[in-house]
């Protein structure tokens, strides 16, 4: 009697399994998605040239211009202080700016007519060096450099 | 005589043989027309995202023209979801979700966002007797964004990076 007892709760649990299985069959196929994609492209083109004239920062010494300057000059920064302490290719490179300042500023002498006038800084990068012009005026002599990099 | 009574006899039996032909019978018996329908949505072509120009550290963020992903539906489909793929992501990919997606990724070493926005949906017409009717027409307009005072990476000319848009139905 027992045994059959259990034969016939575990026909019952048979026949929940089947009405499960087939709930759990329905309920998948309502949520299985379909997907359906589409591919498109993002362009950009980088313009990295005259990267200083683009963030014309400012500093305590040293100060920068985008507007067209003497001899077509497109870039000038001019510093009031500073000295050199390096210049060599070697050093890591930053952005041709006066925010950087330091190891990368080049003095030369401006003068005229024998005496120094004081001195005119500049910012040396590595880069290439495409037109250099001395530019004299009334109080002094300075040479100006058009770099692309 | 006898001859015209044997025309009419005749005809009489004619007549009489085409009767039982004009009361028929009709049974009819109704049966039904089954279908089941897998709703599909496909996809056109969509048009590049184009941001232009981006000088290097520029002050100001530089906009995409939008363009637009035009999804061909079965009728009165629901719980449309839409996002970006994330292989050309940086940092967290959004998720889908209702309706908007949200993505970014890194183009010429600059940083962009983009977004995904569903439009109004264009309701087909149906069915008829005597026509196929239409789909709806589902747009979703994809934006992007790139935030200024980016140095990017050196590259020459357009760069172009695929994406994905994957919408789920």
């Amino acid at each position: 009697m027992m045994h059959l007892l259990g034969f016939f709760i575990s026909k019952a649990n048979t026949t929940r399994s089947y009405v499960l299985a087939v709930l759990l069959g329905l309920s998948s196929s309502t949520v299985c998605a379909e997907l359906v994609g589409g591919q498109f492209n993002v362009t950009v083109n980088l313009q990295s040239s005259n990267v200083s004239s683009q963030i014309a920062p400012v500093s305590a010494f040293c100060r920068s211009s985008d507007t067209l300057g003497s001899f077509g000059a497109t870039t000038t920064v001019v510093c009031a202080t500073g000295a050199l302490v390096d210049i060599s290719p070697s050093r890591i490179k930053k952005n041709l700016s006066p925010e950087y300042g330091g190891a990368y500023r080049y003095i030369f002498q401006a003068s005229r007519d024998g005496n120094i006038l004081g001195t005119v800084d500049s910012y040396v990068e590595v880069g290439n060096e495409t037109s250099w012009s001395v530019i004299d005026l009334v109080d002094r002599v300075y040479l100006e450099m058009l770099v692309d990099w | 005589m006898s001859k015209l009574l044997s025309t009419l006899l005749t005809s009489f039996t004619l007549l009489v043989a085409t009767i039982p032909a004009a009361n028929a019978a009709t049974a009819a018996q109704p049966f039904n027309v089954t279908v089941t329908l897998t709703s599909v949505c496909t996809m056109a072509t969509i048009g590049d995202l184009a941001f232009g120009t981006y000088t290097a550290f520029q002050t100001t963020a530089l906009s995409a023209t939008s363009t637009t992903a035009t999804l061909t539906c079965t009728r009165g489909l629901t719980g449309v979801t839409a996002n970006f793929d994330t292989t050309a992501s940086i940092g967290s990919t959004g998720a889908a979700a209702a309706t908007t997606a949200a993505g970014a990724g890194v183009i010429a070493g600059l940083n962009y966002t983009i977004t995904a926005t569903a439009g109004t949906t264009a309701a087909g017409t149906a069915a008829s007797s005597s026509s196929i009717g239409s789909a709806d027409s589902r747009p979703y307009t994809i934006a992007g964004n790139m935030p200024a005072l980016q140095a990017g990476t050196a590259a020459t000319g357009v760069q172009t990076q695929i994406r994905t848009l994957t919408v789920n139905y």
